[in-house]
């Protein structure tokens, strides 16, 4: 009896750590690219200029340099208000040691972080254009743009980071840095039904097996949209609805967090 | 005793769970479209109509399939009718739209410094909502004439939503499957072999060095690659004692300037793309025994009992 006891107990010792990893995965995946076009910060690019707005990066061809520092300094100011309405809300607020609480440290810490950010890039857009007056005017240097793709990039790097750790995973990749191969002939336009011919005992080569994937692939793309353009089919988690809400929860410039946390 | 034996026993459950993640490959690979492609549940999937045959018709009886012939000739006869006065409406539409469309680009407007927008900007936005409105209606009405054709075909043909169903129910057995084998592979990740890697190739070089416009640069690194340098010094520099003071000074800087060399080196890597850009491969090496596609249509010609011989002969084509 005591020998199958410590059999049990050993057992049990030895699929511990498996039980422990609660997604039951070693790998994840994102849309890197999805990602950044939702972070806020994003909605400032301006896609004729390649520069973010109201940021240090912005070209300004018709602006005087005196009103583009009033109506900086006015957004300053909201963003000034925006963290201290942050912290009157939450700082004190956010207590107990479980899970949630953690959580809810973490989201709005992050937050803070990167209302602090969106007042950095406002107040270095002031300080430049004070320093510069009209020379200001040019197109600044590519450099400037490194603080707002920095802010950005750290971002994403910290909501993966949290749910890989979260979830116990070894890795999360980046599905947005695939290319998908396309086919030599578009799909269903010499033979579309050829695994008829397959199925029928017909002669078949590889080629024909690949122009009938092809057009296979075609048609359910086509049905279902949702299940076209994923890299990673089986062993790996796919992130991307929890980072699009993690990032949002830490990235909006609001002053309240969502009400889960 | 006990005590020896259950170390055993406990050495040995620890080294069963490590082994699979240390000793199978983390990645695979499965050619996924194949495997959607020839999934028996796929067999009577038409890809034109992306629909399924119906299973309970017997296309080998010939009066059965004559009913059904007679069944979609007088269906067909029906939606004549209904697609006529469809296409009615939809001549309708475009005329109207096509007038609405005209008006807009002959439209040339001053800008009405007063009002501070362009003038007639208040009729181009509701000239605008009709045509939005009327693209909508044009809609509309293709969707029911594909849905009258449709009709048509439900004697031979599964309906769409259905066709859906069972391709989704497909997919999902697929990925049930795949899962499991990623589980047995110790927790293996399992790649469509559809996707490369995107090659990320600056798209112009502003600052110079370049490769290939800079010949001195190339041959550096040949020369840093052959030199005998790095950790050394010159023989006379260790005989005279004056001059060996300053041997490990010296070293340093020798190693120094190599290092800075070769990190300008490894900084002008990204201009390499181009020379392996058509590749975009995943795995450089390696990988022959990475792709499960023929083992898991192995699986699912066993679960589906296909004939052994047809399942032989597509499988011998898989690689």
């Amino acid at each position: 009896m005591k020998r199958i006891a410590s059999i049990l107990i050993l057992l049990l010792v030895s699929v511990w750590p498996a039980m422990a990893q609660n997604s039951g995965f070693q790998y994840g995946y994102v849309d890197g690219s999805r990602l950044i076009a939702m972070h806020p910060l994003m909605r400032q690019f301006d896609p004729q200029t390649r520069r973010f707005v109201n940021t240090v990066s912005q070209p300004l061809p018709s602006e005087d340099p005196s009103e583009f520092i009033a109506r900086l300094q006015k957004l300053l100011q909201e963003q000034k208000n925006l963290l201290a309405r942050l912290d009157a809300n939450y700082a004190d607020k956010i207590t107990g040691k479980g899970m949630a609480a953690r959580k809810a440290w973490w989201t709005f810490w992050k937050r803070r972080e990167s209302l602090r950010i969106y007042h950095n890039l406002i107040q270095e857009a002031i300080n430049q254009a004070a320093i510069q007056g009209n020379f200001y005017l040019n197109m600044p240097s590519d450099w400037t743009l490194m603080p707002v793709v920095m802010a950005i990039s750290a971002s994403i790097r910290d909501a993966c980071e949290y749910l890989r750790t979260s979830n116990g995973l070894n890795v999360v990749f980046d599905t947005s840095v695939f290319l998908q191969k396309q086919p030599e002939i578009a799909p269903g336009m010499l033979f579309p039904n050829r695994h008829w011919q397959i199925w029928g005992g017909g002669s078949i080569n590889g080629e024909m097996l690949q122009q009938t994937g092809w057009a296979m692939k075609d048609c359910v793309t086509r049905m279902l949209p949702d299940r076209s353009g994923r890299p990673y089919v089986a062993g790996a988690m796919d992130l991307n609805p929890l980072a699009v809400s993690l990032l949002e929860n830490i990235t909006l410039p609001s002053a309240d967090l969502p009400d889960e946390q | 005793m006990i005590r020896i034996q259950t170390l055993i026993i406990t050495v040995i459950l620890v080294f069963c769970q490590i082994m699979p993640s240390m000793a199978a490959p983390a990645m695979y690979f499965v050619d996924y479209k194949l495997l959607v492609a020839l999934h028996p549940k796929m067999g009577n999937f038409d890809m034109v109509l992306e629909r399924h045959l119906r299973s309970d018709i017997n296309f080998a009886d010939m009066d059965q399939l004559n009913r059904v012939n007679l069944q979609v000739a007088s269906l067909s006869i029906q939606a004549h009718q209904r697609v006529e006065t469809l296409m009615r409406d939809l001549d309708r539409v475009d005329l109207e739209l096509a007038k609405i469309e005209e008006k807009v680009t002959g439209q040339i407007s001053d800008f009405d410094n007063e009002r501070g927008q362009f003038q007639g900007d208040n009729t181009r936005r509701a000239q605008q909502t009709k045509i939005a409105q009327l693209q909508g209606q044009r809609r509309q009405i293709d969707d029911k004439i594909i849905q009258v054709w449709d009709e048509v075909l439900n004697p031979l043909y599964l309906s769409r939503a259905q066709s859906k169903q069972i391709t989704e129910g497909v997919l999902a057995e697929i990925d049930l499957m795949l899962e499991t084998m990623a589980r047995q592979l110790g927790g293996a990740v399992i790649m469509d072999s559809d996707y490369q890697a995107m090659p990320i190739i600056p798209e112009k070089v502003t600052s110079a060095p370049v490769v290939g416009a800079d010949p001195l640069s190339i041959r550096l690194y040949q020369s840093l690659l052959n030199s005998n340098l790095v950790g050394d010094v010159p023989d006379f520099y260790k005989r005279d004692p004056q001059l060996a003071q300053y041997a490990s000074a010296m070293r340093r800087d020798i190693e120094q300037s190599f290092d800075r060399n070769i990190a300008g080196q490894i900084s002008k890597s990204p201009l390499f793309g181009q020379v392996v850009r058509p590749r975009g491969r995943m795995v450089l090496a390696g990988g022959q025994n990475l792709d499960l596609t023929r083992q898991a249509l192995e699986q699912i010609f066993k679960k589906y009992a296909v004939r052994a011989d047809i399942a032989a002969r597509i499988l011998a084509l898989i690689k």
